[in-house]
């Protein structure tokens, strides 16, 4: 039966999951298109006044939007700070690519040890290292601080680089661990029966055949980082370093930009790492559903 | 699976670069931080006195840590039962084939790309008295007269972080639970059906024991952020009206940093730490200890 009212209630469903998810962006998308004036007005007119690109224009070239000159628009409604956002974004994603590298390598590293290796102080370490996620990391937040002074590496990339990846390598270590021994033992053996040492069957036979898992806790490093907030606070002091995710809160509290200027630094920091979590999702999916319909 | 080594050292080596980041980014930071707790110590003047517990004596027992803890507790609460409802709904929902199926699987993804703070400032937005997307639409719908001032009464407030925080959380449940729910093959489901199973008892005989283990472990993780969040609720409401929305951890970053009392700010995290490590061996506990094996591991 073609219209059977399960798959009515599936479609419906999946129409309001679809809304209630990326609903708010979507307004915040067609809320950056709008002028400053529509936005406010009340009764509500969004639509009143058409849409504009003045304020993306602005963001990446710094030419001031013409409405500025407008009666009624607040005159300061225009900051400097909003062209910080480019220089913002280049600093989140060196320092989120940073900490992804360090994840594959120590993690997976790490991964190999715990899902195949045999060695004293093997479940102790393991805890160890999911129960660092325990401790709130406000409390941390001055020891850290003056770590980092000490080994003068305030301001810098390296610095967050290594917090981050002290941040997300217990969660990617346990995706891989757990993936790495779904792994048949036989492929393992074979290979070190046709002569190949520890490391060899490491990198030809376990590292190709969990890549799914690699590409998941790579994305989940990533998205960690890109998205942290309040160790960038800590550590960075001048536009260097500065994390897209601490220009926008800055921003936000700004009185002298504008709710539509905000909405469009929105929507600029969040696009890369939407398109960047939507093209390796189906390729984790695939990989993790394979997978587990394997084991 | 685990043999013997020509290289005994070669674990060591392995796991040293993350194991000896990691423990030197929380031992010692944590050491000290514990010691600082055990002190009173003053930032301007160079003086340390051991004082026991007493930081934690005045933390425990001071007015905002009671309110604050309330509200955290109100809102693990309110927040991980419909995270994990929502999630599994939404994941049974994803599993199924519909037209959109592959715009809507990687669209759920979302709220989780966002940075925590931009989440608070969007919904703070949405939420505005003032010129809030929310009541313009209520308006324009003809629901309302007059905006709402959802982010100003206490209740709406709550009500407010709450559904922020969950559309926040839900992508990172959704995963967990679909990778449990692949796994279950098609067929057993056409079976039940041939013998006459409704959906809802399906879903109790055959989805509900595969995704069990996930489900706490969902619970699990949702409760310890839900004890350790302050970003979502902070950049929303700045923990108001009054007193409505703040948490337990940002009580921490404010005594420490506002008030420059380091030694509560340590004593305070110290507890929920502590909290943190009941609350996971509480939900352990709570579970029948067969959920947690599977497949014949231990």
């Amino acid at each position: 039966m073609r219209f059977s009212r399960k798959k009515l209630i599936v479609h419906v469903s999946a129409i309001l999951v679809f809304l209630v998810i990326v609903g708010p962006l979507i307004l915040v998308l067609i809320g950056s298109t709008l002028p400053e004036t529509a936005l406010l007005k009340f009764p509500p007119d969004w639509f009143g006044q058409g849409f504009t690109q003045s304020n993306y224009r602005y963001i990446f070239t710094g030419e001031i939007p013409q409405k500025i000159k407008e009666k009624g628009t607040s005159r300061s409604m225009i900051s400097q700070e909003a062209l910080m956002i480019p220089r913002g974004l280049l600093n989140s994603f060196a320092i989120a690519m940073g900490t992804m590298l360090v994840n594959l390598l120590f993690g997976s590293l790490a991964a190999f040890a715990y899902a195949r290796l045999r060695f004293k102080g093997r479940i102790t370490s393991f805890m160890l290292v999911l129960l660092s996620r325990l401790i709130p990391a406000i409390a941390l937040a001055i020891p850290y601080y003056l770590i980092i002074q000490t080994l003068g590496l305030l301001d810098t990339f390296w610095a967050l680089i290594m917090i981050h990846s002290v941040l997300t390598l217990p969660f990617t270590i346990l995706i891989m661990t757990i993936y790495f021994r779904g792994i048949p033992l036989e492929l393992e053996d074979q290979a070190e029966v046709d002569g190949c040492s520890k490391f060899q069957v490491f990198t030809r036979i376990v590292i190709p055949l969990s890549f799914p898992s690699l590409v998941a806790a790579a994305l989940f490093a990533f998205m960690l980082s890109y998205t942290e907030f309040l160790f960038g606070l800590l550590i960075s002091s001048t536009i260097h370093t500065k994390p897209i995710s601490l220009i926008l809160a800055s921003l936000a509290v700004n009185p002298d930009v504008s709710m539509s200027l905000l909405n469009s630094s929105i929507i600029i920091a969040v696009i890369p790492s939407i398109i960047l979590a939507v093209v390796v999702w189906r390729f984790v999916v695939e990989g993790l559903i394979l997978g587990a319909l394997k084991g | 699976m685990l043999r013997k080594l020509k290289k005994p050292q070669l674990p060591y080596l392995l796991i040293g670069p993350a194991l000896g980041l990691i423990l030197f980014f929380t031992l010692y930071p944590f050491g000290h931080a514990f010691y600082t707790s055990l002190h009173r110590s003053n930032p301007l003047l160079p003086m340390k006195n051991f004082v026991g517990f007493d930081n934690y004596g005045s933390v425990l027992t001071s007015y905002y840590f009671v309110k604050s803890s309330l509200n955290t507790l109100l809102f693990i609460a309110a927040t991980v039962p419909i995270i994990a409802v929502l999630a599994i709904a939404i994941a049974i929902l994803l599993n199924e084939e519909f037209v959109g199926r592959s715009i809507l699987r990687p669209a759920v993804l979302i709220p989780w790309t966002i940075p925590a703070a931009i989440t608070g400032i969007i919904w703070q937005w949405i939420f505005n008295d003032s010129y809030g997307a929310l009541n313009v639409m209520l308006y324009k719908l003809g629901l309302i007269e007059n905006y709402i001032p959802w982010l100003q009464t206490a209740q709406t407030a709550k009500l407010g972080v709450v559904v922020a925080y969950v559309w926040a959380q839900l992508p990172f449940a959704i995963i967990l639970i679909m990778v449990a729910l692949v796994a279950i093959p098609k067929e057993i489901y056409d079976a039940a059906m041939v013998d006459g199973a409704n959906p809802l008892q399906c879903f109790k005989y055959i989805t509900w024991p595969h995704i069990r283990t996930m489900t706490v472990v969902v619970l699990i993780y949702e409760s310890l952020a839900g004890l350790a969040s302050y970003d979502v609720p902070y950049s929303m409401t700045g923990g108001g009206p009054g007193t409505a929305t703040s948490m337990t951890s940002y009580y921490i970053w404010s005594e420490s940093f506002d008030r420059l009392n380091f030694d509560h700010g340590a004593a305070l995290a110290a507890v929920i730490a502590g909290v943190s490590l009941v609350l996971i061996f509480g939900i352990l506990k709570a579970i029948p200890s067969d959920v947690m094996l599977e497949k014949g591991e231990t």
